[in-house]
């Protein structure tokens, strides 16, 4: 299926305006090979001066500022402001399901992809987009500042929805280098070919370099089906054909089974130190992203 | 072989199509795009069918659902086979309802009772399919069932039946049965009967079904007759025949006890031993008032049938007929003998030229040819004496002179024309010889020749005398005479045509009162009880017929009485017992296969149910 989105149906600029006053942030500090230009909590090694602090034993006697000590007869340290490189990995979920029959949940998926790169590439970091379905493919090179904006856009409009998920698979076969440690982003509604393989699935997942947010995005009418009676059912990724009859019974089942496959996924990340937000694309987007914004682990106010 | 038993309803198996159409166009289940069966009841993987498995399964459902439907229209159409391909024909229940199927049998029940009862399970193993008639009978046979293939109907048409208080005519009932049948129609004749098959009664090829059950015992009157005695106004001689049968045929008598009341009243009883299988007639003198109601009644312990123990008789009134006495020179002795009868009262005689004979005229119950022959047989009685010439009815040789004949020789003495008289004071003097005809009885011979001859010619009675009394010295002066022609004149008149205001006559139930006023009104009946109360038995007819015992009168005043009087059914009534249950040749092989069909179709829709909605039920 082949994306018709704009930039402008993508964002909403005065949106855009708003995210200015973020930036992503690892929720743990963590020595990085590459420097960038996000500040981090703790010191580092950089030319910006930022505080003092009284002199440890396990401190650096070469921070000691001798000449504050000479002032004052004490031992005081100079701190630096750390700046760290992200790299901000974006897996969309490319899936059939998550165009049909609910197109708003590629939609959302495609707007919450381009604001999360939008945030990387205005906080200077690398950004990296990939299409995600029986395996994950890159999008895009790894791209940096804001001007690349444009490229991003024009990947996640032209980026084709179908085939099946196979999140086990996918996530098994990519193995982003260490080199790009930073934050992972999976946007998808997680629907793959066994309702039990969120488990194999994250546990690939967390062999990657980085921290990982999961955020399952779905539609009402897939949390709870409103048809009933006699129905031919299609699955959009397969194709396969089944004829139910479906009565409010099968429902409450329908409903607690649904239940029980998001259970997972949020049990499946809790026990690896993922995050794990659902997103029913029925909230609006902005809403979404405040309470994304609430959760404060991944992005943090300036 | 097939055939249906109602193939008007095979149209129905056009449903089997109906059926296909709506297989065809059939509601489609609504097809619905999902993300992802996975949180949908998934079916067991034995559960998946293949889609050329589901495409058998929808066939299969339709030829099910086409299987039902032809199902219930072959049943609805009383589907029946026969492996061997015969056809079955049409059964006609010929039903006996004469007055023995009434005789109660040692069980309790009645004959009839037992033949409804077999009658009704027979008909059930019928074959689906099998055109049922019946026909009943009694004195006539009627259809009252024309062919039908519901048993229902037939088992109606049985129940409405009763058995009547007539004889059975069932010669006249075969014959029509085998009319109604028609050759070569294949039809099965069904007699159900009490009645023992008489020898001669295979011209029709016939199942006789009796009911099975012990000998009866069975006594009853079966001839009445209540006469005047000549000469004796009020005194009658009344003739009854008992009859017993049944029980004890081997040996032995039958007690039976014969009552005999007058207006009620207990008048003579008579105890009788009739020996088993035969009869007993007696003559009763009685002295009876006129428009007495004379009830004779037989007991027998144990009798089986009710119907022929009771005969009511009105005494009739002594009103003398008229007799028209035609002749150009009446004998004397003839008048002398004649006002000695009208002494009497009973007969009435007017003399009359044979110009002024009136053949046409309805007032003469009897005609007196004195010397005289009419043209044409006269239509009423008559008594011919001396006739001098031959007539186109009667051949008579005159002869030269009367020929003395002193000696004559009786031929039938027991003839009621020779009652009491004495042929050996007898001497007549010939003057004719008269040819015999056909139904003419020589009583008295001289040498070969006839010359008192009587007898029914051309179906009335006929007396003639072929001498001249005032020549035959010996006869003229001795009461021979008088007495000779007293009783021809009375035999004659016991032949005539009842007379409305005398009222004596005994008919034999079954017989048809014709309306005394054809033209105009119906027949109107009165049953007259024994209380005296009155059943009116109105007709639109201009015939009544007699199906019931008692007393009847008529609207224009005519009266008599009607009784059973059948030595047939008095037999049968005590015969119907311990003869075993004629065998049914029910067609072996023809089955019904209603509920075959119906067994079918309803394990066709289990099957199908069990098949394709086992699991549609939650």
């Amino acid at each position: 299926m082949a994306g018709s989105d704009d930039g402008e149906t993508l964002f909403d600029p005065a949106f855009l305006r708003k995210l200015r006053t973020f930036h992503l942030r690892l929720r743990r500090r963590r020595a990085l090979q590459r420097r960038g230009q996000q500040s981090t909590p703790a010191t580092g090694y950089t030319r910006e001066f930022r505080d003092y602090r009284s002199y440890t034993a396990k401190d650096d006697y070469r921070a000691v500022d001798w000449t504050l000590y000479a002032r004052l007869g004490r031992l005081y340290i100079r701190l630096y402001e750390e700046v760290q490189e992200l790299h901000v990995h974006v897996l969309v979920d490319r899936s059939g399901s998550m165009a049909r029959p609910y197109p708003e949940k590629r939609l959302a998926a495609l707007r919450l992809a381009a604001g999360l790169a939008y945030l990387g590439l205005a906080g200077r970091h690398r950004v990296s987009l990939y299409g995600l379905g029986d395996r994950v493919e890159g999008l895009t090179r790894p791209l940096e500042g804001l001007g690349s904006l444009r490229v991003v856009l024009d990947a996640l409009s032209g980026l084709e929805f179908g085939g099946q998920t196979d999140l086990p698979g996918a996530f098994s076969r990519f193995r982003p280098p260490r080199a790009r440690y930073g934050i992972f982003f999976i946007i998808s509604d997680c629907f793959g070919r066994d309702p039990a393989g969120a488990d194999a699935a994250l546990g690939r997942a967390s062999a990657w370099p980085g921290e990982k947010h999961v955020i399952q995005i779905h539609h009402a009418a897939e949390a709870s089906p409103e048809a009933e009676g006699e129905l031919l059912l299609a699955d959009v990724e397969t194709g396969e054909r089944r004829r139910v009859w479906f009565t409010a019974a099968d429902r409450e089942r329908y409903e607690r089974r649904f239940d029980v496959f998001c259970q997972d996924w949020r049990r499946g990340c809790a026990m690896r130190q993922m995050e794990h937000l659902v997103w029913r694309v029925d909230e609006p987007f902005e809403g979404f992203f405040l309470r994304l914004l609430a959760r404060g682990s991944t992005l943090v106010e300036r | 072989m097939m055939r249906a038993g109602h193939p008007q309803w095979l149209w129905l198996s056009l449903l089997a199509g109906v059926a296909l159409l709506l297989y065809l166009f059939r509601r489609r289940a609504r097809a619905v795009e999902v993300s992802t069966l996975l949180f949908f009841t998934a079916p067991a993987a034995d559960r998946r069918e293949a889609a050329w498995l589901r495409h058998i399964r929808k066939w299969l459902s339709y030829l099910l659902t086409a299987a039902v439907i032809m199902c219930g229209v072959l049943a609805l159409a009383r589907l029946s086979w026969n492996p061997s391909g015969d056809p079955p024909g049409p059964v006609l229940l010929l039903v006996d309802r004469s007055a023995s199927m009434d005789a109660r049998r040692a069980g309790g029940l009645t004959l009839w009772e037992e033949v409804q009862r077999e009658m009704s399970e027979r008909i059930e193993a019928l074959p689906d399919g099998v055109p049922v008639s019946v026909i009943a009978y009694d004195a006539r046979p009627v259809l009252v069932q024309p062919p039908t293939t519901s048993r229902r109907e037939v088992k109606e048409t049985l129940g409405r039946l009763q058995p009547r208080v007539l004889p059975g005519n069932a010669a006249a009932a075969r014959a029509f049965a085998a009319l109604h049948a028609g050759p070569g129609s294949g039809a099965e004749i069904w007699h159900v009967t009490g009645a023992v098959e008489g020898p001669g009664d295979s011209a029709v090829d016939e199942v006789r079904i009796t009911p099975e059950g012990p000998a009866a015992a069975n006594a009853g009157i079966t001839a009445v007759s209540l006469r005047s005695r000549p000469l004796q106004p009020g005194e009658r001689d009344l003739f009854v025949r008992v009859e017993a049968h049944g029980k004890g045929m081997a040996g032995g008598s039958a007690p039976v006890r014969l009552e005999i009341r007058v207006n009620g009243g207990l008048m003579q009883l008579r105890n009788l031993e009739i020996p088993w299988g035969g009869s007993e007639a007696l003559v009763v003198p009685l002295r009876l008032g006129a428009g007495s109601r004379l009830e004779v009644l037989a007991h027998m312990e144990g009798d089986a049938l009710a119907a022929d123990d009771r005969v009511e008789v009105w005494v009739p009134e002594e009103r003398p007929r008229q007799v028209a006495w035609v002749s150009e020179d009446p004998d004397p002795f003839v008048e002398i003998a004649l006002a000695a009868i009208a002494s009497a009262g009973r007969l009435g005689f007017v003399r009359m030229k044979p110009a002024d004979w009136d053949a046409g005229d309805t007032r003469w119950s009897l005609l007196i040819c004195d010397g005289w022959l009419p043209a044409e047989r006269p239509g009423i009685p008559a008594v011919v004496i001396d006739p001098p010439q031959s007539a186109g009815w009667l051949d008579v040789l005159r002869l030269e002179g009367p020929q003395p004949r002193d000696v004559l020789r009786v031929a039938a003495a027991e003839h009621p024309v020779l009652f009491r008289v004495v042929s050996g004071r007898a001497g007549v003097a010939q003057t004719a010889r008269v040819t015999p005809r056909p139904g003419l009885e020589p009583l008295w011979l001289a040498g070969d020749d006839p010359v008192l001859l009587a007898g029914l010619d051309q179906g009335g009675p006929l007396v003639i005398l072929g001498f001249s009394p005032r020549r035959s010295d010996r006869l003229a002066f001795s009461a021979v005479f008088p007495l000779l022609l007293g009783n021809a004149l009375y035999w004659c008149a016991g032949w005539a045509e009842p007379d409305s205001s005398e009222g004596a006559a005994v008919l034999a139930t079954g017989s048809i009162l014709e309306s005394e006023d054809p033209g105009r009104a119906p027949a109107s009946l009165r049953w007259i009880r024994q209380n005296g109360a009155a059943a009116a038995a109105e007709t639109n007819a201009h015939v009544v017929e007699l199906d019931r015992t008692g007393l009847w009168e008529m609207a224009g005043g005519r009266r008599g009485s009607a009784a059973l009087l059948s030595a047939e059914e008095t037999r049968e009534a005590a015969a119907a017992g311990g003869r075993a249950a004629g065998g049914l040749p029910l067609r072996a092989g023809w089955g019904g296969a209603t509920a075959v069909l119906l067994a079918a179709a309803l394990g066709l829709l289990l099957w199908e149910s069990w098949l394709f909605h086992r699991r549609g039920v939650y």
